[in-house]
């Protein structure tokens, strides 16, 4: 690959990682700080309505940032000549500072992954889930502390991610001085 | 400390711009528009406040930083000129965040008083139409800074460390 060609896969994929890391935590900054606080001066109505529409928008956006950052944090590596165009065959190893805050980003970029996936697979279902005619009172109550589960496990998992998130950030940030872990 | 306090600000500030634009105008469409006057209000008090601290942190860590670079603020240089497009458009969030606190939001929020014509009433509305239309002109070129601060940074960045 050309030196020229290479300084634009670097500073493309630069760029793609940057913007979509502040997607990704800010994003999950402004949706606790901003938009749940606002939430909270509507009625319940409007602002399930609200809660619901701004997380499905969210969900979409998370995904895309991680799917991003992973595809740019790997065109990255190979920009700095760590790891070749199999990503399997590399020099970045748990020996120095720099290789562990890579893998130490790596697991929490994982992290991230699965939680999305129970929040968006297990416990967003759940409280999207609509009772059925006929149901009886128990099971209507039973129902009703599902949701109410499910949305403590959302809202728990979501904080977590958050600090998981800014943390990755502390761990980028610390590879210009060749890595904190 | 100072690249993470830096990086985290810009982080904050721009995703909070992206999801104010992508996340609450969409939730927006499907809301009473009395609640969504309401939640605008709220949404931007803080979105305010929180964007003020983060171009604060950005400035304070943003200067020391480049100063450790050599030909810092020499516009003869790709870094030198580069930072001062950097710092134009850090001035031109500043100013666009200044027009909103002032400016356009109370005229958005400005509550009409008792006893007006039928006249009166229209311009208001009229007024706050306008109002409107300006925030919405104003958050794009918000947003479409942001993402231009996004690639002078990388640029910066692959200048300095390769």
């Amino acid at each position: 690959m050309s030196q020229t060609l290479l300084n634009w896969l670097i500073l493309g994929s630069g760029f793609l990682h940057d913007l979509f890391i502040c997607t990704y935590v800010g994003g999950a900054v402004a949706m606790e700080f901003i938009l749940n606080p606002a939430q909270q001066t509507i009625p319940p109505a409007q602002a399930q309505i609200m809660g619901e529409k701004t997380s499905d928008r969210f969900l979409i956006l998370a995904w895309a940032s991680l799917l991003v950052i992973l595809l740019t944090g790997i065109a990255r590596l190979y920009g700095k000549g760590l790891i070749g165009f199999d990503p399997l065959t590399t020099s970045l190893n748990l020996e120095s500072s720099y290789g562990r805050t890579i893998f130490s980003m790596l697991s929490i970029w994982l992290i991230l992954v699965i939680n999305g996936a129970l929040i968006t697979f297990l416990f967003r279902p759940k409280l999207k889930g609509k009772l059925t005619a006929g149901t009886n009172q128990s099971q209507a109550n039973e129902d009703r502390n599902a949701k109410i589960r499910a949305a403590n496990w959302i809202q728990n998992l979501t904080r977590l991610d958050m600090i998981l998130a800014i943390l990755a950030v502390l761990l980028g940030a610390s590879l210009t001085q060749g890595g904190i872990a | 400390m100072m690249s993470a306090a830096h990086i985290l600000a810009w982080s904050i500030y721009v995703g909070g711009a992206i999801t104010m634009e992508l996340v609450l105008r969409h939730a927006q469409q499907f809301m009473r528009p009395s609640q969504v006057a309401i939640v605008c209000q709220a949404a931007g008090r803080s979105y305010r406040w929180w964007s003020l601290v983060a171009l604060s942190v950005l400035m304070a860590t943003g200067i020391p930083m480049a100063l450790r670079q050599p030909h810092a603020f020499d516009a003869s240089s790709t870094f030198g000129l580069l930072l001062w497009v950097l710092c134009g458009v850090w001035l031109l969030q500043v100013t666009i965040l200044a027009l909103l606190a002032v400016r356009v939001h109370p005229d958005m929020h400005a509550r009409m008083a008792a006893g007006l014509t039928e006249e009166e009433i229209g311009r208001e509305r009229q007024r706050v139409a306008v109002a409107i239309r300006r925030m919405d002109r104003l958050l794009r070129l918000e947003l479409a800074g942001c993402i231009v601060a996004v690639l002078l940074g990388a640029a910066l960045h692959q200048l300095a460390y390769g």
